[in-house]
């Protein structure tokens, strides 16, 4: 009886310290994504800068190159392009797809498919400029709450377990 | 009733103390304050346990 | 081996007081609260082999029984009272503690009304 008590003790704080960390990796992930992104969108621009293909084909391609959530969206986008308009789909896709992205950043994301194959090279390069300084500043912000939070909720993880379990001894 | 109850206040307390440490080191303030709070009503519900044992054991013992 | 254990739980109070008072202050009264419940608690059943003892010394007199249950719940009023009064002494409040004290002595006079009306009444027995 005391030993499965023990157990029972040790596992709600496993559990709690587990879930600590699945909470700080959200801000770790958020980073990593929006830095996808990033080089996602940076590839996109100097490929149909020099590259005429069509849409679906490059973001087939960089989802190939760049794989995680922001490789799944490119993914989606580009099999939902066959039905949809290029806008739809890449608006869409992000539905699909659970991202560690916060709201603002999606919305931003999303307005570049109102530009996407209905402007012409040099406004969808130029719109893709503007999205990427957006990111330059959210990456800086998801850093910074990085930096406040990651180590907070791991600690509380550990912490509140600890607590609870003294409480039920 | 035993020691290990006072052992459980003291672990309870530091690490509430660590909790608030930490909670107002990400500047959160006000779950710092709820958390000092919850720690404090959880101990409260622990002694009080104990003080009506010993006061109904004093009353049976003196007859009050 | 009793006053072992006594002593062992006043110092592993005091240890844990000690820590706990730079962290979080508002938790040392609990600490204390628990020690002494733990204390008296420890000792009464001692505190009820000496009543017993008391009860059966005066079953074999002729002392009026009902002064001795007077006296024993004077005791416990007394025993309570202290407990609170120096728990709070302890955390600062002497206002209070002052004023649970004298509620404790009113309630002691008010019942040893009995004991002292049969001494006075004894009294002008003996007086002619």
């Amino acid at each position: 009886m005391l030993i499965f008590k023990f157990i029972l003790l040790i596992s709600i704080i496993v559990v709690s310290t587990l879930l600590g960390i699945l909470f700080s990796k959200k801000y770790s992930r958020r980073e990593s994504e929006l830095k996808d992104i990033k080089s996602a969108l940076n590839m996109f621009s100097t490929k149909i800068k020099f590259t005429y293909e069509p849409i679906p084909n490059l973001f087939l391609e960089i989802s190939n190159k760049i794989g995680g959530n922001i490789g799944k969206i490119f993914e989606r986008a580009s099999v939902r392009m066959k039905e949809e308009s290029a806008g739809e789909a890449w608006n869409k896709s992000f539905e699909d797809v659970v991202t560690n992205l916060l709201d603002e950043d999606i919305t931003t994301l999303k307005n570049l498919g109102r530009l996407l194959g209905q402007t012409d090279l040099e406004g969808q390069i130029s719109e893709i400029e503007v999205v990427n300084q957006f990111l330059d500043t959210q990456l800086e912000n998801a850093r910074q709450e990085k930096l406040k939070n990651e180590k907070m909720y791991r600690t509380l993880g550990i912490i509140s377990g600890m607590t609870i379990a003294i409480i039920l001894i | 009733m035993d020691i290990s109850l006072l052992f459980k206040i003291a672990a309870i307390g530091i690490l509430v103390a660590v909790l608030y440490q930490v909670l107002v080191r990400a500047g959160r303030e006000d779950q710092a304050m709820m958390t000092t709070l919850a720690g404090l009503v959880i101990v409260l519900s622990l002694v009080i346990k104990e003080i009506s044992t010993l006061f109904t054991s004093v009353r049976t013992m003196f007859g009050l | 081996m009793e006053i072992v254990k006594i002593i062992g739980v006043g110092l592993i109070a005091l240890i844990i007081i000690v820590i706990l008072k730079q962290y979080r202050p508002e938790f040392v009264i609990y600490v204390s609260l628990i020690a002494g419940a733990l204390i008296l608690l420890m000792i009464i059943d001692k505190i009820g082999a000496i009543i017993d003892l008391l009860t059966t010394l005066s079953n074999k007199t002729a002392i009026n029984n009902e002064f001795l249950v007077l006296l024993l719940k004077i005791t416990g009023i007394a025993f309570l009272t202290e407990f609170a009064v120096s728990i709070c002494k302890d955390s600062g409040e002497v206002a209070i503690a002052n004023k649970v004290d004298l509620g404790g002595k009113i309630i002691i006079i008010s019942m040893s009304i009995p004991i002292i009306s049969s001494l006075l009444e004894t009294i002008l027995k003996v007086l002619p």
